[in-house]
């Protein structure tokens, strides 16, 4: 009874240890700089992307929408406020920190640029059994704000670039 | 009192055997008037025994005994602190990881309660990602189709 107390109590940290590290990127993030109030967090969960699903009816671009979050459980968007000189150089300060925090946190970066329009970008993925877990673009905007979009769940990649190249082909049909 | 009994107390008593109360009685018997020609001379021995027995420690004696070395009050002084600082520090643990866990519930809990504003985010967000997942894919293209031969115009 004793060694069965001490296994599910050693399961219940091991399961939160699985539940925090979906969040350990942002959470890390924001344990240092959340809190001076210059960036806005939006939290978009499962239940949420679920509730989409039922707006796409009628709507194509909305099913290729559907289609490229199949699979997924959170999505977390972090966006610095303002854009004034000095907020550009706190905008690098956030771009770098949460670069090494990327490396940090497991993230293995499959691709980094400087190109326009996306700007200075890093993007990043975890894999887990061959899938890819979690992604996060880490990006300055040609505005010099500081953006971190961050997925979790069973990301397809392939339908994620299909997205864009979709959403052309439904706006030529369109003309 | 028979003579016999006071002999067998006093035998007794040489040979440290009497109980307290055996004591006080002998005690009592050799400051009375009728002691034996042949015992007087213990009469003084009792006479101060019995005077040893008023004395009685003063305040200060009192509070010598019952005041701890130094070293002994220190180390009680030292135990009680560090026993609060213990406290206080768990105490102030778990209240820091409380705010924290608050503070985190509220940044990732659902942000909109309409799915169309949440849709707007949704959509700006899966478009860059797609963006940026075409750029490489761009890029790792091109790569593939340079030829990286040696030119065999050059001698």
């Amino acid at each position: 009874m004793k060694n069965l107390r001490k296994y599910g109590l050693f399961l219940f940290f091991v399961q939160w240890g699985v539940v925090l590290e979906a969040q350990e990127l942002i959470s890390s993030f924001l344990n240092e700089y959340g809190k001076d109030n210059r960036l806005e967090v939006v939290t978009i969960g499962k239940k949420m992307l679920g509730t989409m699903s039922g707006l796409s009816s009628g709507r194509e671009d909305l099913s290729e929408l559907q289609a490229a979050i199949k699979g997924l459980e959170n999505i977390y968007i972090v966006t610095s406020k303002d854009t004034t000189l000095n907020d550009t150089i706190l905008n690098r300060e956030y771009y770098d920190s949460c670069r090494q925090l990327m490396k940090n946190t497991g993230f293995n970066v499959i691709f980094s640029g400087n190109e326009d329009p996306e700007g200075l970008f890093v993007i990043g993925t975890k894999e887990s059994k061959g899938a890819v877990k979690e992604l996060a673009l880490l990006f300055l905007d040609k505005d010099g704000r500081f953006n971190l979009i961050q997925m979790t769940g069973v990301i397809d990649l392939n339908m994620l670039v299909k997205y864009s190249e979709n959403l052309k082909g439904l706006n030529i049909n369109k003309q | 009192m028979a003579q016999t009994t006071i002999r067998q107390l006093l035998d007794k008593y040489w040979n440290c055997e009497t109980s307290p109360e055996e004591e006080q009685f002998l005690t009592g018997y050799f400051s009375g008037d009728s002691v034996p020609e042949e015992w007087r001379k213990y009469q003084v021995l009792f006479a101060w025994k019995k005077t040893q027995t008023l004395v009685k420690a003063t305040p200060k004696l009192k509070a010598e005994l019952g005041r701890q070395p130094f070293v002994a009050q220190f180390y009680s002084v030292v135990k009680i602190a560090a026993s609060v600082l213990l406290i206080m520090t768990i105490g102030i643990g778990f209240y820091t990881h409380y705010r924290q866990v608050q503070w985190m519930d509220k940044v990732f809990s659902e942000t909109y309660s309409d799915p169309a504003d949440a849709l707007r985010d949704t959509q700006n967000a899966i478009e860059k990602v797609s963006s940026v997942l075409n750029l490489m894919q761009e890029q790792k293209s091109d790569m593939e189709e340079t030829d990286f031969s040696p030119n065999d115009s050059v001698q």
